[in-house]
């Protein structure tokens, strides 16, 4: 009885969460996965099975592809900059050249972009990025910037100014988990390395990274598969344009469901994201494996 | 020890069931008929002085009266605060049934409706936009209005697919074309331009003192611009994408094709308002409001605010060498009923009222609307006082009179995807990588597609 | 030379804090000037920080409206709760995941990850479906929950990141003097993971608090309607209410940003360091 009483210990914990996880997210998720080998689901009472199909459909289009190059470009060019300013900033504010009160402020101002809805971020962009915006304006002072210059409704650029708006609400969130994550370190860490006459380059390299390493990773993987799916800021933003230049996976799976009412189609765009997305989590299963040994 | 092992295991097992249950009690007793709005608290107070229509069907409507009626619609948040809130109020006070207004953001109405539809949470009455209208139609969502009890009579016009009556707009948003007088003034033009021709010499003249001439809205987040200026500059002319047997004609259309011409020497001319391609109707009001720009077609209902410029709304300039009548287009806020609403009759009674009061000849709740709105009463019977509203509004008021309201784009199956579509192939035409022919070609595509 | 290399780098880690400061702060700063003005001022050229129609009036106009005041407190209530659920469900699971190795423990973390990949959007309709079939619609609990399963993995996946860094030895140490898991869990564990919770419970809070799509289908009518509902239902059928969109965005940051100020002694240096060395 102790014996059986101690193995089942870790589910016992885990048992809320998977309760929750299977009925309210596994539930649907199956149905959406049914979606995708049917005909006219959601909208006909009774649809017909049509087998890959839906699959043969989906890579034959164009838009698909167009989707999925946006997608890539987008979210490898957000995670990267994340983390990158994630980090930059959450040293910055972790520094000891700082006065704590400098640091106070620093933080607030810091996490201001990430307070907002997204909906709101994307307005407030597209005011600031409009033609007679603020940012033509301070601009002006270049010659290559008027009045009539067009940042979204430029085709080569809209992607670009997506990335960077999205990059600018997201990095907060990658600063806030590095920074609880670098008060985790000890400090005799640190000491030590110094002791031994370990520049802060090398300290940086050999003792911060490794430390936040599982964190990293983890907030890495979830940011890849949130802005997989990110889906409001852009949509505000450009509605996917101009031309399809900013169609990314979830746009395009958007106007499928909502704009086509095609949810046969939707779940299958949305399926082959999850077989994705689950390559991805085995992949980081198997890394958090490997981290801890 | 065991005692707390006990514990523990009743703490985390548990915790879950507990709150799943608790959860479905709750939620139970208030999801569906929580209606404890403050409007109808209100209502309960004005019962006391109800002087009361008791002639017609007084019995038996207070055998009926514990009926409520749920109203989806997104008038609530673009009408004056309590506005829509006191004709419910006072359609209860008149005839016990309780109407219920559910407001949604305009543009996520068809999201909620949609979702709601095949969840069994939809609305008795929903407000459809004419780009919805046949998707609606086609998954069954929306009923027969006629055969619910709606009379026809009042509404001058109603929306059909396929010869059956669906949905009845209440108010009609005409687009003028809104010109600002003082940039006009400033580059030296002398009169509101009545023809294509003078009106790219007056945007030339705009663009040359330094003015940004004409907002065209081709952004996709709502891809309305192809329908309200494009379709709206080409329905002045008489130019249609349908052929007089009413079926899409855009392949090979001459008329079109000039149409379209127009915009491409316009964008050629440097004349379009920058950042065309994602420009969004509401940031186009806005920025004609700032004074931003010359033209405009935008919805009469916008005129309120332009408090700050010297504009004047008119008809949109006709191609030359054209005398035929001038449409204009129109946006409405229009009713249907939902197809799984257990109160049909009382539904179409509501939209009855709306359209003609109680009795069928009294039109004050829509005139008033009309008026609140800048629009004008689809109801046979309303008589709208425009008296208050602005001079502009009372001069295209008379412009009106002598055009006719169109939009091809009403009852178009997959009208957003479509108009999408559209838009971007004119994008495309306007920065000139796609010849006007093809463009046109690509859109007789997506139109024939659509209706199947 | 020590102390001349030190100035040095002050100064050049002085520029990019400022430089990020412009960074993250622009923005929020227009938006805070746009808030004060009419709507078409927000459009003039050339653009102005303040102008003559600076005023207060769109925020009035939000504290005046209680169905407004009302999106606030539905909000608040929704992402409180979520909040202290998330964390302390994420925390048992997190716990597991960290303490222990069972079968399946491969299994169930993919899945927890994985789960996440579906756009909300094409889930909406089923999970809607499962929502109204338990009578929850239109309630803050289908809110509550909703945000509840998408906070969750990230949750669990942080706190067992967090959990991880502390040694294994802490939570023995207590089991050694006769207390149990359950003890070692909320009694040491917990207590040093606080910034690690912080930076959680501030992420989850702010999904709550934002969060759209599921809360326009979830709930139907004005009385149980969120905050960023509110702020849409200002952007009409033909023209924007920018101002009071502005208005209302401000005032929903500042909840947040007075829970960070108050928390945020968890994120100074050395706070928890001494607890973690085991």
């Amino acid at each position: 009885m102790k014996l059986f009483g101690k193995k089942t210990t870790p589910y016992r914990y885990l048992l809320p969460t998977l309760i929750l996880m299977i009925v309210f997210l596994v539930v649907p998720i199956i149905m959406v996965i049914r979606y995708s080998f049917v005909d006219k689901a959601v909208v006909s009472p009774d649809p017909d099975f049509v087998g890959l199909a839906n699959y043969a459909e989906l890579f034959a289009d164009s838009s698909f592809w167009n989707a999925v190059s946006n997608t890539i470009i987008f979210v490898v060019v957000s995670v990267v900059a994340h983390l990158v300013i994630g980090m930059i900033f959450a040293m910055l504010l972790n520094s000891k050249y700082f006065s704590n009160g400098t640091k106070t402020i620093a933080r607030v101002i810091y996490i201001l972009p990430w307070v907002f809805t997204a909906s709101v971020v994307a307005i407030l962009w597209k005011l600031m990025l409009q033609p007679s915006g603020i940012i033509n304006y301070l601009l002006s002072a270049f010659p290559q910037i008027s009045r009539n210059t067009e940042w979204l409704s430029n085709k080569d650029l809209a992607l670009a100014v997506i990335c960077f708006i999205n990059i600018w609400c997201g990095y907060p969130f990658y600063m806030i988990s590095i920074l609880a994550g670098l008060q985790g370190i000890s400090g005799d860490l640190y000491e030590s390395a110094a002791i031994d006459g370990a520049t802060l380059t090398k300290s940086f390299l050999h003792i911060t990274i490794p430390q936040l390493k599982p964190i990293l990773i983890s907030i890495a993987m979830l940011d890849f598969i949130w802005t997989l799916q990110s889906f409001n800021v852009i949509w505000m933003l450009t509605g996917g344009g101009p031309v399809q230049s900013t169609e990314t996976l979830s746009i395009y799976i958007y106007k499928l469901a909502f704009q086509k009412v095609d949810y046969s189609m939707a779940g299958t765009a949305a399926t082959v994201l999850l077989v994705v997305c689950v390559f991805i989590a085995i992949f980081y299963v198997r890394q958090q494996k490997k981290v801890r040994e | 020890m065991k005692l707390k092992t006990v514990a523990k295991k009743v703490l985390s097992g548990a915790v879950i069931g507990a709150m799943v249950l608790s959860l479905t009690a709750c939620g139970g007793g208030s999801s569906p008929d929580d209606t404890g709005s403050s409007s109808q608290e209100q209502e309960a107070q004005n019962t006391s002085d109800d002087t009361g229509s008791d002639e017609s069907g007084e019995s038996q409507e207070s055998a009926k009266s514990d009926v409520t009626l749920k109203f989806q619609q997104w008038w609530g948040a673009e009408l004056p605060d309590g506005y829509l809130d006191d004709i419910v109020a006072k359609y209860k006070e008149e005839t016990g049934v309780t109407v219920e207004l559910l407001t949604a953001p305009w543009a996520d109405t068809k999201t909620a409706i949609t979702a709601g539809a095949t969840n069994g949470t939809i609305a008795d009455i929903i407000s459809v936009d004419g780009a919805w209208l046949a998707e609606f139609a086609d998954m069954g969502i929306i009923a027969d209005v006629e055969a619910a009890g709606v009379d026809t009579a009042l509404a001058s016009d109603i929306w059909e697919v396929e010869g059956t009556k669906y949905v009845v707009p209440v108010n009609n948003f005409a687009y003028p074309m809104y010109v600002n007088m003082d940039i006009l003034e400033k580059a030296k033009v002398s009169e509101i331009p009545k023809t294509w021709t003078e009106l790219i010499d007056a945007c030339n003249k705009i663009k040359d003192a330094g003015y940004s001439a004409f907002a065209l809205n081709l952004g996709t987040t709502n891809a309305n611009g192809i329908q309200n200026v494009f379709g709206g500059t080409g329905w002045a002319s008489g130019i249609n994408l349908k052929d007089e047997s009413g079926a899409y004609k855009t392949e090979g259309n001459e008329e079109l094709a000039s149409l379209a011409e127009l915009f491409k020497t316009l964008y050629d001319n440097e004349c379009l308002y920058p950042g065309m391609s994602t420009l969004e109707e509401s940031e186009m009001t806005s920025n004609f409001a700032a004074g931003n720009c010359a033209f405009t077609l935008a919805s009469a209902a916008t005129m309120s605010q332009f408090t700050d410029i010297n504009f004047e709304a008119t008809t949109v300039p006709v191609k030359d060498g054209y005398e035929g009548e001038s449409g204009i287009c129109y946006a409405s806020w229009a009713v249907g009923i939902s197809e799984a609403s257990a109160n049909k009759e009382e539904a179409a009674k509501f939209i009855n009222y709306l359209l003609g009061g109680l009795d069928g000849t009294d039109g004050s709740v829509a005139a008033g609307l009309a008026v609140e709105m800048s629009a004008f009463p689809n109801s046979t019977v309303a008589e709208p006082d425009y008296s208050a509203a602005p001079e502009q509004f009372q001069s295209f008021y008379e412009l009106y009179k002598n055009c006719y309201v169109i939009n091809e784009y009403i009852g178009l199956a997959n009208a957003s995807d479509v108009m999408t579509s559209m838009t971007n192939d004119l994008v495309l035409y306007l920065e000139g990588d796609l010849e006007c022919d093809a463009m046109l070609t690509n859109w007789q595509g997506y139109l024939d597609e659509a209706g199947k | 030379m020590v102390g001349s290399y030190k100035r040095w780098i002050k100064v050049v880690l002085s520029i990019l804090l400022i430089i990020g400061g412009i960074f993250a702060a622009f923005p929020i700063l227009w938006m805070l000037c746009s808030s004060l003005k009419d709507n078409s001022a927000i459009f003039s050229w050339p653009p102005k920080f303040f102008d003559k129609t600076a005023s207060l009036a769109s925020y009035v106009a939000v504290f005046t409206d209680s169905m407004k005041v009302r999106f606030f407190i539905n909000s608040y209530i929704v992402a409180g709760c979520v909040v202290i659920v998330t964390l302390f469900i994420g925390i048992l699971a997190a716990y597991a995941f960290s303490r222990f190795d069972f079968p399946g423990k491969g299994v169930f973390n993919s899945l927890i990850v994985s789960v996440q990949a579906i756009p909300p959007i094409v889930l909406l309709i089923p999970y809607m479906g499962m929502i109204v079939a338990l009578k929850l619609f239109n309630t803050y609990f289908a809110l509550i929950l909703t945000y509840l399963i998408t906070t969750l993995p990230y949750c669990i996946l942080m706190m067992t990141g967090y959990f991880n860094t502390l040694s294994k030895e802490l939570d023995e140490a207590v089991m050694i003097d006769g207390g149990s898991r359950w003890r070692a869990l909320w009694g040491v564990l917990v207590p040093i993971s606080l910034p690690g919770m912080v930076s959680v419970g501030m992420y989850t809070f702010m999904q709550a608090w934002n969060e759209y799509l599921f809360a326009l289908a979830l709930t139907q009518t004005t009385e149980m309607r969120t905050v960023p509902i509110g702020i849409n239902l200002l952007m009409g059928q033909h023209a924007y209410d920018w101002s009071q969109m502005m208005a209302m965005s401000v005032l929903g940051s500042i909840p947040v940003l007075i829970l960070f100020i108050f928390f945020q002694k968890y994120f100074i240096a050395g706070m928890s360091s001494g607890g973690v060395k085991g």
